[in-house]
């Protein structure tokens, strides 16, 4: 697997630089903290809203922080929403989904429609109302958004189990007498890895651009604690006074979610079995 | 042809009563988060700046019938949603359905639009990049429609407010005209919001465009079309497209489905009157009857408009067709 | 929902929509134009901050709701456009010398079904909002009058059972609005009845969730007003798209003019401000949690707090700093020496902080909401000011309806509030201060009940002779300082943005900007 990525990013460049960008993305979310030029909370209220000038890098914000810290500092809640949804939708909605497809007929049948159910509903809407009861935090968050996940992660190991269990090296293994344990283990998990690892990739863009659109609303991580969308959300009001203040956050975002979305591309072109010949 | 027809009245008859049970558990599920969330709408009716006395507090609570258990108070509701009566709006007694119904059309409008904008942009583009996969053509097209859904909606919609309605002064900001009232005022109000979701539409729509293309394209039937020596041009246009029409219309309308409750940004950053303006005015207002009444509608619209995709989906496509028989 | 039926909303200003529009609908252009010669005429869009809950005159449901009652009703007085008290549906009044008997005697106004304004009327009213099961803001206040009479279609008589001086700011609150005697007997408890008022419109249709739209009323009391057809209330609730709304010409006028976009709107040609002081920001202490429960605490936080960091973020500069007690100039109780009784002073902070045993600092939380910009912001900043004398502060920061819950259960240490006063009489500091019964409430402080604080403010409401009810206000000033149950931050100033065509409309000053609502009737669009 390893040789087949690099072959890839020697032979794609978008590829090479969404890889980067996502590299650096995930350093900046440990070291973020001690990469910040200044301090990220400290209030100036003789210098707010402020461009870009060489005591800050980047400008101020409404507060007259520093933005460049802001933002560095601001991955990490970012990110720990982001891959913690993960986590969460991916470990439960996999077990869901095997079971759904590896179970008694009654079992199965609550388990896919309960999935249905859950995915008969708009995630921002669930967000919404789940946020708004909770005190809201990178914990919190990451339960909420995972939770709303778990479904969509349950149908593709749902039918990628179904899959495999129709294949013959499945019968032998039951034929050998193996345990169910065994059989998930060793047989179905390998095998519907790569649907999983694709649904993982578009998990954490949506998962990101959910965040910011609850931050946005208003509903996001707790200040003073900074995160992008919650930037952005605040920076639209000052959109024609300063508008590198919500620039900046926006391009992060983008370039994020985007070096995401080409990796789950390349993944999905790569593992794909239909997409790979040719 | 009578086969299929009776097979799709099940699957019909089938889906709607999942359909039911979907929105009883939903309604369930949003009356007992509603009654956990902190807040408590007699405050605010009380009023937002003054000291409500208890005894005002608890005759409110009483009038409103908020001082019956809350497993009664489900009860109730359940009962009359039944009938049809989803009850009145706590702060001044408006049917909740008279509300929903005035909002509904506007969300429905608003999202028809959007996907409208979406679909050709979208496709075009999708079908222009598969013709030419891998070529700089493809590269750049496919880069153009990923940014695109890498861009919130909200900052692409701060984005046009700023360029076309301030900068330019070409359309307005925000609002609603009814078309009753003013025609053109009523579209060019709607331009923004449509175009500020459509855009983002677009990209996935491309996306999925070129990937049922690229699908198809790799299909035997297709190479055995180019060994006949078909040319290329008739194959595309005559057998790929049909083919990969289907699965195209069925992603619009699964995304259309998505809008249902997707419009929740936009609606809120235009001042949009849709569904969602709705719920989110009644959750702050912790207006009880309203929440499960706009909930429910977007959760009915959604399912409703997934089962009309799947159903033209089983009834086009051969393949399923046939597993159902 | 029913629609205006019939009407044509005339095209509406923007330079854009009329090169358009006029293109297109002769009609429409032909009556933009024969507007833009009358004096008279037309029609104001009003971009308000949030569709009122209620239009029940009796409750204080927040400014929008104030704004588009104030269109609609009048008292027997309300606050003019100067702030001063003005005689609306009574003609004059004369209040006994022992201040026990007011007497009011009716001008000749009509009603918007054409019906007289008579002393039943006001007795009508009146009685509703003193009922025992009223739901009504004001009950406890105008619950003082005693008995009602009506000598005479024309006259009422008001007798209380002991003196209260401020019972006619009181009675010019729009809560106090006069509604017909038959009205009420039939609609009471109809939240959805059409509202029927004295005031210079009536109500024409209320789009739930958009607009609520008043129209001319011909009958009323003042000769040549008002001078509008017609008024749209629009609703915005997010503060981004009414500004944007009033740049681009869908509205004329908003409020709430967010602090952060009062520049542009000054530099704006098109645009004008119309800015006053007199809301402010305040803290507000739970005094049972335990180290707020001190006085020395609470004024060390008013020494800590850089009042410039709270007005330079998050009211971009637009504010005053206020290092006193929130009483604006001009008004009882107010003295120049008393107005900067505290300054920005970290050691003193520090002293009192050490004093009253916590040398290091304590944990608490703040309660603000996320909902509105200015309650968060305010929130941030004083968060990271007081993180300068060792307080740790950690933000709660519920949607608005979470808070106020909290809010009025005392589930708080301290929390962020913006208000003012209700009137203009110094009699609107109890609502703050009086301890009572209810010793958790919306404004006052949790659980903070002063004997000398309650017998002064018990003592300046009867009292007749200004110079003497002057000397009690300022020993309450004196007490109020040295207990601090709140320390106040600043004036904030409150604006409303307006299109240059928009003439007549005044925000009027001090705590009376949230009842701007009634110039209305002197508004003119060009």
């Amino acid at each position: 697997m390893t040789g087949r990525l690099l072959s890839l990013s020697r032979s794609q460049p978008a590829f090479a630089a969404s890889l980067a960008i996502l590299g650096a993305v995930v350093f900046v979310a440990i070291f973020g903290t001690w990469l910040a030029p200044q301090n990220p909370y400290a209030i100036n209220p003789s210098a707010v809203n402020q461009g870009s000038s060489a005591a800050h890098w980047l400008g101020t914000d409404e507060f007259g922080r520093d933005l460049l810290s802001r933002l560095l500092i601001g991955v990490r809640p970012t990110m720990l929403v982001a891959i913690g949804a993960t986590v969460i939708a991916g470990f439960f909605g996999t077990l869901l989904g095997i079971a759904g497809a590896y179970s008694r007929p009654a079992l199965s049948f609550i388990i896919m429609r309960g999935v249905d159910i859950m995915l008969s509903f708009p995630p921002i809407l669930l967000a919404l109302l789940a946020v708004g009861f909770w005190e809201s935090g990178v914990f919190s968050l990451a339960v909420v958004i995972g939770v709303l996940y778990i479904p969509h992660f349950a149908r593709v190991a749902h039918s990628a189990t179904l899959q495999v269990t129709r294949q013959e090296f499945m019968e032998a293994e039951h034929a050998m007498g193996a345990s169910v344990q065994r059989v998930v283990r060793v047989a179905i998990l390998p095998n519907i890895l790569s649907p999983l690892v694709v649904q993982a990739t578009l998990t954490v863009a949506a998962a990101i651009l959910l965040e910011s659109g609850l931050s946005f609303l208003g509903l996001g991580i707790v200040p003073p604690e900074p995160s992008w969308g919650q930037m952005i959300g605040t920076a639209r009001g000052y959109l024609s006074q300063h508008p590198m203040y919500a620039i900046w956050p926006s391009l992060l975002l983008a370039l994020t979610v985007l070096s995401i979305n080409v990796l789950g591309d390349r993944l999905r072109d790569t593992l794909d079995p239909r997409l790979r010949e040719e | 042809m009578n086969a299929t027809l009776s097979g799709a009245l099940v699957l019909v008859g089938r889906k709607l009563l999942t359909a039911f049970v979907q929105l009883w558990l939903v309604a369930t599920l949003i009356f007992s988060v509603m009654y956990i969330m902190p807040g408590d709408p007699v405050l605010l009716l009380l009023g937002a700046e003054s000291n409500p006395s208890p005894e005002a507090v608890a005759a409110m609570r009483g009038q409103l019938g908020l001082d019956q258990p809350v497993i009664s108070q489900y009860f109730v509701w359940l009962w009359n949603a039944l009938h049809l009566d989803f009850g009145k709006s706590l702060t001044n007694g408006y049917p909740v359905a008279k509300y929903v119904t005035s909002n509904l059309p506007r969300t429905l409008e608003l999202a028809f639009a959007a996907i409208i904008v979406a679909a050709l942009i979208g496709v075009p583009l999708g079908i222009a990049a598969a013709l030419k996969r891998g070529s700089l053509r493809d590269t750049v097209l496919t880069s153009i429609a990923t940014i695109g859904i890498s861009v919130p909606v909200y900052i692409l919609g701060t984005l046009l407010v700023l360029f076309f309605s301030i900068q330019l002064g070409w359309l307005p900001a925000s609002g609603y005209t009814d078309i009753s009232r003013n025609v053109v005022e009523h579209f060019r109000k709607l331009a923004l919001p449509a175009f500020a979701l459509g855009f983002g539409l677009a990209a996935s729509i491309a996306r999925m465009t070129r990937s049922s293309m690229l699908e198809i394209l790799g299909r035997d039937f297709v190479r055995a079309l180019r060994a006949k020596g078909m040319s290329e041009h008739r194959i595309i246009w005559q057998h790929v497209l049909r083919n990969a029409a289907i699965p195209i219309v069925t992603i619009i309308g699964l995304q259309l489905g998505n809008l249902m409750g997707g419009t929740v940004l936009v609606e809120a950053m235009f001042n949009w009157p849709g569904l969602s303006t709705l719920l989110v005015s009644a959750v702050s207002a912790r207006n009880y009857p309203l929440v499960q009444g706009s909930m429910l509608a977007i959760a009915a619209l959604f399912i409703l408009i997934n089962l009309v995709v799947e159903l033209f989906y089983s009834l086009l496509d051969p393949r399923i067709r046939r597993r159902r028989s | 929902m029913e629609q205006a039926c019939g009407t044509i909303t005339p095209a509406r200003g923007s330079i854009m929509k009329k090169r358009v529009l006029g293109a297109l609908f002769a009609l429409a252009s032909s009556l933009a134009i024969s507007q833009a010669f009358a004096a008279d005429g037309g029609t104001l869009y009003f971009g308000l901050s949030g569709e009122p809950s209620t239009l029940d005159t009796t409750i204080n449901a927040g400014t929008p709701a104030r704004t588009i009652r104030l269109a609609i009703h009048r008292g027997l007085v309300n606050y003019g456009a100067d702030g001063k008290l003005s005689n609306e549906l009574a003609a004059f009044y004369d209040v006994s010398p022992d201040a026990l008997t007011y007497t009011f005697k009716l001008r000749d106004a009509k009603f918007h079904d054409g019906s007289p304004v008579t002393a039943a009327d006001v007795k009508a009213s009146l009685e509703r909002i003193k009922a025992p099961d009223s739901k009504a803001t004001y009950r406890n206040e105008i619950g003082i009058i005693d008995t009602i009479e009506t000598p005479d279609a024309k006259t009422v008589k008001l007798t209380l059972a002991k003196p209260f001086v401020p019972l006619i700011h009181y009675l010019a609150l729009p809560e106090s609005a006069i509604v017909p005697a038959a009205w009420l007997k039939q609609h009471a408890n109809d939240p959805n009845a059409t509202p029927i008022g004295a005031g210079p419109f009536k109500f024409a249709n209320w789009e739930r969730g958009r607009e609520l739209t008043v129209e001319k009323f011909d009958g009323y009391y003042k000769q040549g007003k008002p001078h509008l057809d017609d008024v749209h209330y629009v609703f915005y609730g997010d503060e981004n798209t009414r500004v944007n709304a009033l740049k681009s010409g869908d509205v004329d006028i908003i409020d709430y003019v967010p602090w952060k976009d009062a520049a542009a709107i000054e530099a704006n040609p098109d645009l004008k401000l119309a800015s006053t002081s007199g809301p402010f920001m305040m803290l507000q202490f739970n005094t049972k949690f335990e180290p707020f429960s001190k006085p020395e605490v609470r004024q060390a936080i008013a020494y800590a707090i850089d009042r410039s960091a709270i007005i330079n973020t998050a009211f971009n500069g637009r504010g005053t700093p206020l290092f006193g007690i929130a009483i604006p100039e001009g008004y009882l109780g107010y003295s120049k020496d008393k107005a900067n009784y505290f300054s920005h002073n970290i050691q003193k902070a520090k002293d009192l902080l050490a004093k009253a045993g916590y040398p290091d600092g304590f944990q608490a939380r703040l309660l603000s909401t996320s909902q509105y910009g200015f309650h968060n912001n305010t929130a941030v900043a004083v968060q990271a000011e007081l993180a300068k004398i060792g307080i740790k502060v950690t933000l709660d920061l519920p949607d608005w309806s979470g808070r106020i819950a909290k809010n009025n259960a005392g589930d708080y240490d301290f929390l962020v509030a913006g208000t003012a006063g209700d009137i203009a009489d110094a009699d609107w500091l109890s609502n703050f201060f009086y301890g009572g019964k209810q010793l958790v409430r919306l404004n006052n402080s949790a659980y903070f009940d002063d004997p000398t604080i309650n017998a002064l403010l018990d003592k300046g409401r009867v009292t007749l002779d200004p110079a003497e009810r002057e000397k009690i206000y300022g020993q309450f000033v004196d007490r109020a300082l040295e207990l601090s149950p709140f320390v106040y931050l600043m004036w904030r100033d409150q604006s409303f943005g307006l299109r240059k065509t928009v003439k007549g409309f005044t925000n009027i000053p001090g705590f009376l900007t949230f009842q701007s609502g009634i110039t209305v009737e002197d508004t003119e669009v060009k």
